[in-house]
């Protein structure tokens, strides 16, 4: 499975803990802009990239505004599983 | 201890004292034994010394030769291995350690127990020569440091214990360790009241089932960790098997679901809830069936030397019984208020208790007390224990993370799902973001253990 997909997977199974299913692209943005997350949705998901990839961005000091900026931490930074 | 064990012998020699899966043992023997111990000790010239054993009639006796001998014993976590136990002998200052281990303990001279007793079964039968006031250390737990050594009379551990005429010949399950207060609670209780201490075969809780029914237990003490595990290896099987009279729970906050499921489970015992720490000693005792403790108890003036006031959401406590200071400090002064170290909350005529200070989670500036999310995970069908404590989170600086042991290693997801949907009726900072699923949850002397994953 791609970064791509895998992050899309990762957002959609955290919407989908809240019995939301909307529609998770690499275009998405994560928070009131998008799909409304707030600082708990963004500790949730940070938490959950981590058990997925083994780091995650907002560890590295990172805010991803959008779910392509997420694909793009996991593309250019090594460490991935 | 040792007044009181010679006590019994003298009026109950073959009452039944200590038993095993093996063996057991009248107080008249117990007392002979211990006094050969405590002329043996007191030939070593020994000041304080660590008791590295595990839990059995020899080491009940050797903490009554010690009192005999008037050297201080302090019974160490034998689950230590012995070079984290060198390191905290060497910090407290104790010299001798005895054991019934193999290792070596570095600069602390070594007593092996089989020596000790065999020199002492040697000693003809000898005159009562018993120490003055002896004394005794209890290691705390340390959850906020390294452990440190409270100091105790025996005479004031022996005055927080409730002699009962009724209480003679019953049975007893030793469920603590006796290198903790609850369990030396355990046994002074059963010494002062001529009753018998059954030592299971492990501190496991298959054991202590196997005890309870073999050895026809009446009384056991444990913490709601415990009896949460009883319960659920208990399972289908018939409750009335087990002649359960007297439950008591403390070490931990003690959940109502809890108490209703033991009061359904038993109904012909009298269930207690108890509050000590090991720095102030029994506090007090309530069998409403209510989890936490009456308000009345917390406003009242002093009763049975005991006071307890609320600071700031923190309990506190002042004790006529409580330690003398701390091994190598000053002694302490005996009026002054200690914190228990409790978070407790006003519910109606009640307090309730939240957590620990040092377990409270901060997520976001939010303060989650785990009890309370354990509390409700707790009840979800499918559970049998959960452990709640915090993670570490760049976002939040902490999230609320839970550890489950579920019923059926199978068939998670559904469970998880209702878990969270359980979990909707906890504010949202207090919602775990993180469920894992465990094979087992680590406890310590029957407390669940909290560490940051």
């Amino acid at each position: 499975m791609s970064v791509e997909a895998r992050v899309v997977e990762v957002v959609r199974s955290l919407l989908a803990r809240y019995a939301r299913t909307d529609p998770v692209t690499p275009q998405s943005r994560l928070y009131a802009d998008g799909l409304g997350l707030d600082s708990l949705g963004a500790a949730e998901l940070s938490t959950m990239l981590e058990m997925t990839f083994g780091r995650d961005p907002y560890s590295a000091g990172l805010i991803p505004r959008g779910v392509d900026e997420i694909i793009r931490f996991y593309e250019t930074t090594a460490g991935t599983r | 201890m040792i007044d009181l064990l010679l006590d019994q012998a003298r009026r109950s020699p073959a009452a039944a004292f200590l038993e095993t899966p093996d063996r057991s043992l009248t107080y008249a023997a117990a007392a002979a034994e211990a006094r050969r111990l405590g002329v043996a000790l007191r030939r070593r010239n020994l000041g304080r010394v660590a008791l590295h054993c595990h839990d059995s009639p020899e080491l009940v006796l050797l903490l009554a030769g010690c009192a005999a001998a008037g050297c201080e014993p302090c019974v160490v976590d034998r689950g230590t291995p012995p070079a984290e136990t060198a390191a905290l002998l060497h910090r407290l200052g104790l010299g001798t350690v005895v054991t019934d281990a193999d290792g070596s303990f570095s600069a602390a001279d070594v007593l092996r127990l089989g020596d000790v007793v065999a020199e002492a079964r040697k000693l003809p039968e000898p005159v009562d020569e018993i120490a003055v006031a002896p004394r005794l250390l209890l290691l705390t737990t340390g959850t906020t440091g390294p452990p440190k050594a409270a100091v105790y009379t025996w005479a004031s551990l022996a005055a927080q214990v409730r002699q009962r005429t009724a209480l003679a010949g019953t049975r007893w399950l030793l469920a603590y360790h006796l290198n903790h207060f609850a369990g030396l609670q355990v046994l002074l209780h059963v010494v002062a009241n001529a009753a018998t201490l059954v030592i299971p075969r492990s501190g496991r809780v298959a054991d202590a089932l196997a005890a309870i029914v073999a050895r026809r237990v009446e009384h056991v003490s444990g913490t709601p960790t415990f009896w949460r595990f009883l319960l659920a290896e208990l399972g289908t099987r018939d409750a009335a098997a087990l002649p359960l009279r007297q439950i008591t729970l403390g070490g931990e906050a003690v959940p109502q679901d809890l108490l209703q499921s033991l009061h359904r489970t038993f109904p012909a015992a009298r269930i207690s809830q108890v509050f000590a720490t090991t720095e102030a000693g029994s506090c007090f005792s309530v069998r409403d069936l209510e989890a936490g403790l009456p308000a009345e108890l917390v406003e009242r003036p002093a009763a049975d030397g005991v006071e307890l006031r609320v600071v700031d959401g923190v309990l506190q406590v002042r004790s006529r019984h409580g330690m003398l200071g701390y091994a190598g400090e000053a002694e302490q002064d005996p009026a002054a208020w200690r914190s228990t170290g409790d978070v407790v909350a006003r519910r109606g005529d009640r307090y309730v208790f939240l957590g620990r200070t040092t377990d409270t989670i901060n997520v976001g500036g939010a303060k989650v007390h785990p009890a309370a999310v354990e509390e409700v995970v707790q009840r979800v069908p499918g559970v049998i224990a959960v452990r709640c404590q915090g993670r570490p989170n760049p976002v939040t600086g902490q999230i609320v993370a839970i550890d489950v042991l579920p019923a059926e290693p199978s068939g998670t997801a559904a469970l998880e799902t209702r878990i969270r949907s359980a979990c909707e009726a906890l504010p949202p900072p207090a919602r775990p973001r993180l469920i894992r699923f465990v094979e087992s949850i680590d406890t310590a002397n029957g407390k669940l253990m909290r560490r940051t994953p």
